[in-house]
């Protein structure tokens, strides 16, 4: 079930040593001059493709270490990495407690997120090989904010599956709000193909909204290559029984942004996931699912009409 | 048009509402673990580098 995405992919030299990854309809191609710069760890495996061009163009490269960043970072994520702005790129710099002040990886890319280039600190990274150089969340920050410049899609907190016969169904939460259980709940009596536990990708083909599963799977621990188109969105809440929501749609696009992973260091970033949201509700619905974790919640999705 | 179909097409009035949403940011922002051993080169031991917030889903 897949879709043809266009894009101003760029064709990759033949003599590039290289590993192609196919996520959400975006081609990222993790290129260096050894195995070990471009080796990619298992659950990215699944998404490798033989794509001769590349959306996102990733350089990797071993080097003997790294020095702190000058000046202020334009945003700090509060845990392995922060960002410093420049006229014309990005530099992610990524620091562990464990690993000292210095940066263990940079990543320094343009501005529409098209081209990196990736380094690696030998010093710190070594007691640590196995290296994957696009290691969460290098490789999730690439994709997300290359689909936000683009204002093509966004990657929420959700789980996307497809049933042989109802077809996509897409339930957004936050931790806790019953992703994992309600693909639990669903696997067994309905046998869906289940694209992802935690994070989907939504894009646009034309005026439908699409699904996409994405390697960044949750507890479950489903992720799966593929897309589907959505009739609807729902927003999980715990109930005490099982309740179908229209939500107006502003609250809606609140709804589905609260459970995004939008470009935080970027106001244009930002106003690219938002303005991404708003069109996707305008092609479907979004519902609160107030919803009691058995087989009954399938029912009442299963019996339920816009 | 009369002045009983001009009332009849008229929308009642409704007072806007402020419906407050709330953002987490320890899982909006990626970088935090997602579940155990998942961010980092020290993925496997993530808890001690202070980052682990969101256990699961």
């Amino acid at each position: 079930m897949l879709v043809e995405v266009t894009s101003n992919a760029a064709v990759l030299p033949p003599q590039t040593l290289h590993n192609s990854l196919h996520i959400g309809g975006v081609n990222l191609a993790l290129c260096g001059q050894s195995a070990e710069e471009i080796r990619v760890n298992e659950e990215l495996r699944p998404f490798l493709g033989d794509s001769s061009s590349a959306d996102i163009h990733v350089s990797a490269e071993f080097v003997d270490e790294l020095k702190t960043f000058p000046g202020n970072p334009q945003f700090d994520s509060g845990a392995l990495w922060r960002v410093f702005s420049e006229k014309n790129s990005f530099t992610f710099d990524f620091v562990s407690d464990l690993l000292g002040s210095h940066p263990y990886k940079r990543l320094v890319v343009d501005r529409a997120f098209s081209s990196a280039q990736l380094s690696l600190s030998n010093t710190l990274l070594a007691p640590y090989a196995p290296i994957f150089p696009l290691e969460y969340p290098t490789d999730e920050l690439l994709i997300t904010n290359y689909l936000a410049s683009r204002r093509i899609g966004v990657e929420v907190h959700g789980c996307g599956l497809i049933d042989s016969m109802a077809g996509g169904q897409l339930f957004l939460g936050h931790s806790g709000a019953g992703k994992s259980t309600t693909t639990r709940i669903w696997q067994l009596p309905r046998n869906p193909f289940i694209l992802s536990d935690d994070r989907i990708i939504l894009r646009l083909d034309g005026q439908q909204l699409r699904m996409y599963g994405t390697p960044w799977h949750g507890e479950a621990a489903f992720a799966e290559q593929g897309n589907a188109p959505l009739k609807r969105i729902f927003i999980l809440q715990h109930g005490t029984h099982n309740r179908i929501r229209l939500l107006p749609k502003a609250q809606g696009v609140g709804e589905v942004f609260a459970r995004s992973f939008p470009p935080f260091h970027s106001a244009e970033g930002l106003e690219g996931a938002l303005e991404f949201i708003n069109r996707a509700l305008d092609a479907v619905p979004c519902y609160e699912f107030q919803f009691v974790p058995d087989e009954t919640a399938i029912q009442t999705v299963l019996e339920f009409h816009d | 048009m009369s002045d009983n179909s001009e009332q009849r097409l008229k929308k009642k009035y409704e007072q806007p509402k402020i419906t407050v949403i709330s953002l987490r940011p320890e899982e909006a922002v990626l970088g935090h673990c997602k579940n155990s051993g998942m961010a980092g080169p020290v993925g496997t031991n993530c808890t001690a580098v202070g980052s682990c917030r969101t256990p699961g889903s």
